[in-house]
């Protein structure tokens, strides 16, 4: 997948950078989104992302799942880069954008609230030197950068959350290799489906 | 096979000692009556029961002695300078049917605190607490254990915020003491609280226990790592098992039926990886034995031959293989609480509080 850069007009745009501030959880790093993928309990879509590049290295994603920081999981994460998977650079932009749908699957409330609270206007992330992943500033009104994390979410509120959609399972991407722990990821699914069903005990036994 | 019961017997014999009511008491004439249930197979099912045994089953003795450590382990860890101090400001969650198991771990907490501490926890119930326990013995599905923490966290103590709230900020503090947990319940347990109530609960709520089913084996890394110490067999078995396996009414096919054939990576519970194919097989196949036997239109979905488990999991059942004095858990193989009349089969522990 490619992405261009573009220019953004900070005016017109809703822009994230800290988790603590509006439109946080909209950030890969914010906190109360954990995730479970294959039954792992994966506490940010950041240590989930990172743990994506290294799918032949479980001890380092286990290492990478295990910090209850999404900052420290991706500090880790830096540590063993020469690891990452060949075609990273190839697959990155879906992988990220399966782990997002994964986010919104198993949060659904709380982040379609964030996405729809940005009105439809574009999302930008805000960065001093990522112009990949997200823009930096280069005056007062321009943001330039290839954004392509904001492009993702715009993408995820366009498919999923303008009409009120929610995701009840996300299918594993068509790819080789996409592994977590050794073994391949499986279709995951909205929690509040496997509580309903009483996928994981019967309560009225308990 | 006599001196195999023997010891056995050494092991298991205060079995329900403290209950009135028991069907019968433990002899090494009834475990040999047990063991030749299995024909051919008597003394081997014998000789890998006294391997495991001695790891695995809690006496009444033992277990005060487990929740005397646990609450020395306690007072050291909230930094309370003496027993008495850590009682004043702690609650024992007492929430289960009279008839479960956590009336009877409180009041052996009660004679270890009156014997040991001089302690009558019952003296300061009403006093402002700060930490809260739930003590139990075994969790497995993590149902129950689930269902109490959520009813007490939704509740509001003062009246004001949350319990969980409370818990969140480190107001209060939350544990759970276990004589043994499975990995998958826990595991189960922590997310659905996760997803209930927050995800910091994970961080806050305190866990201890003295054993560990561990048979979380969804991803080979994890498998890889886990001991196994339970019943899972392996794929290969006979038509009958998997045309039972095939028939079970369950949607879930999430957690794996079977455990692959080349772990545990090293066998550490069983007498070998031999032995433990066998003796899986021998449960397995006389598990679905006894449960062909019920007449029933509406049969029970939790039972499978291995144990109870979540109606929805497409397993043959949990496979616990851990004990207590006082009562088996419905999640250990049938083999070894199966009493049903007519059904033919004298079971090693009796159940105190269920039927089928």
């Amino acid at each position: 997948m490619k992405i261009t850069e573009r220019t953004y007009n900070k005016k017109e745009v809703i822009v994230f950078r800290s988790t603590k501030a509006k439109y946080g959880g909209l950030s890969n790093m914010a906190g109360g989104y954990s995730l479970r993928v294959n039954d792992i309990i994966i506490p940010s879509a950041e240590a989930l992302y990172q743990a994506c590049r290294y799918p032949l290295f479980p001890s380092v994603q286990q290492e990478i799942i295990e910090q209850n920081s999404p900052m420290t999981a991706k500090m880790i994460s830096r540590k063993y880069l020469k690891y990452t998977r060949q075609d990273w650079e190839e697959v990155k932009y879906s992988v990220m954008y399966w782990v997002l749908k994964v986010k919104l699957s198993q949060n659904f409330n709380e982040f379609s609230k964030v996405l729809k609270e940005t009105n439809g206007k574009p999302i930008v992330e805000l960065s001093n030197k990522d112009k990949d992943w997200a823009a930096i500033e280069v005056d007062k009104n321009t943001l330039v950068g290839k954004n392509a994390l904001g492009r993702l979410l715009m993408q995820l509120r366009e498919e999923y959350v303008i009409n009120n959609k929610p995701i009840e399972c996300v299918q594993p991407i068509d790819m080789f290799g996409f592994l977590l722990y050794g073994s391949e990821i499986d279709t995951v699914c909205n929690p509040n489906m496997e509580f309903e069903k009483d996928y994981l005990f019967d309560l009225d036994y308990a | 096979m006599q001196e195999l019961a023997e010891k056995i017997f050494e092991i298991i014999k205060d079995y329900q000692c403290d209950y009135a009511e028991r069907k019968f008491e433990i002899t090494v004439e009834h475990i040999i009556d047990w063991a030749n249930q299995f024909d051919d197979d008597a003394e081997f099912v014998l000789q890998e029961l006294l391997h495991f045994l001695p790891e695995t089953y809690i006496s009444k003795e033992k277990a005060k002695q487990l929740l005397h450590t646990r609450l020395l382990e306690i007072q050291q860890f909230y930094g309370y300078a003496s027993m008495t101090e850590m009682i004043v400001n702690t609650h024992f969650f007492n929430v289960q049917k009279s008839y479960k198991s956590q009336p009877e771990i409180l009041s052996l907490i009660d004679e270890v605190l009156q014997t040991e501490f001089q302690i009558n926890y019952k003296d300061f119930l009403n006093s402002p607490k700060t930490n809260y326990i739930y003590f139990d013995d075994v969790l497995a599905t993590g149902g129950t254990v689930f269902r109490d923490l959520a009813t007490w966290l939704e509740e509001k103590e003062d009246g004001v915020n949350e319990n969980s709230k409370l818990i969140i900020n480190q107001t209060k503090t939350l544990g759970i003491s276990l004589f043994c947990y499975h990995s998958l319940g826990f595991s189960n347990m922590q997310w659905r609280l996760m997803k209930q109530f927050d995800d910091k609960i994970k961080r806050v709520l305190l866990v201890g226990k003295d054993y560990e089913v561990e048979n979380h084996i969804k991803t080979k890394w994890i498998a890889e790592n886990q001991k196994l110490n339970c019943v899972y067999p392996v794929e290969e078995q006979s038509k009958e098992v998997l045309e039972y396996l095939a028939s079970l009414e369950a949607e879930n096919d999430s957690v794996p039926a079977f455990r692959p054939s080349n772990l545990p990576k090293k066998e550490t519970f069983f007498s070998s990886p031999e032995n433990r194919i066998k003796l899986e097989k021998i449960f397995l196949e006389k598990g679905i034995e006894l449960l062909n036997k019920v007449q029933t239109d509406n049969p029970d979905r939790r039972k499978r031959p291995l144990g109870d488990t979540v109606r929805s999991h497409k397993t043959f059942g949990t496979g616990t293989l851990f004990f207590t004095w006082r009562n088996i858990s419905n999640t250990c193989p049938l083999v070894f609480w199966w009493d049903v009349p007519g059904h033919n089969w004298l079971p090693l522990f009796c159940v105190k509080n269920r039927g089928i």
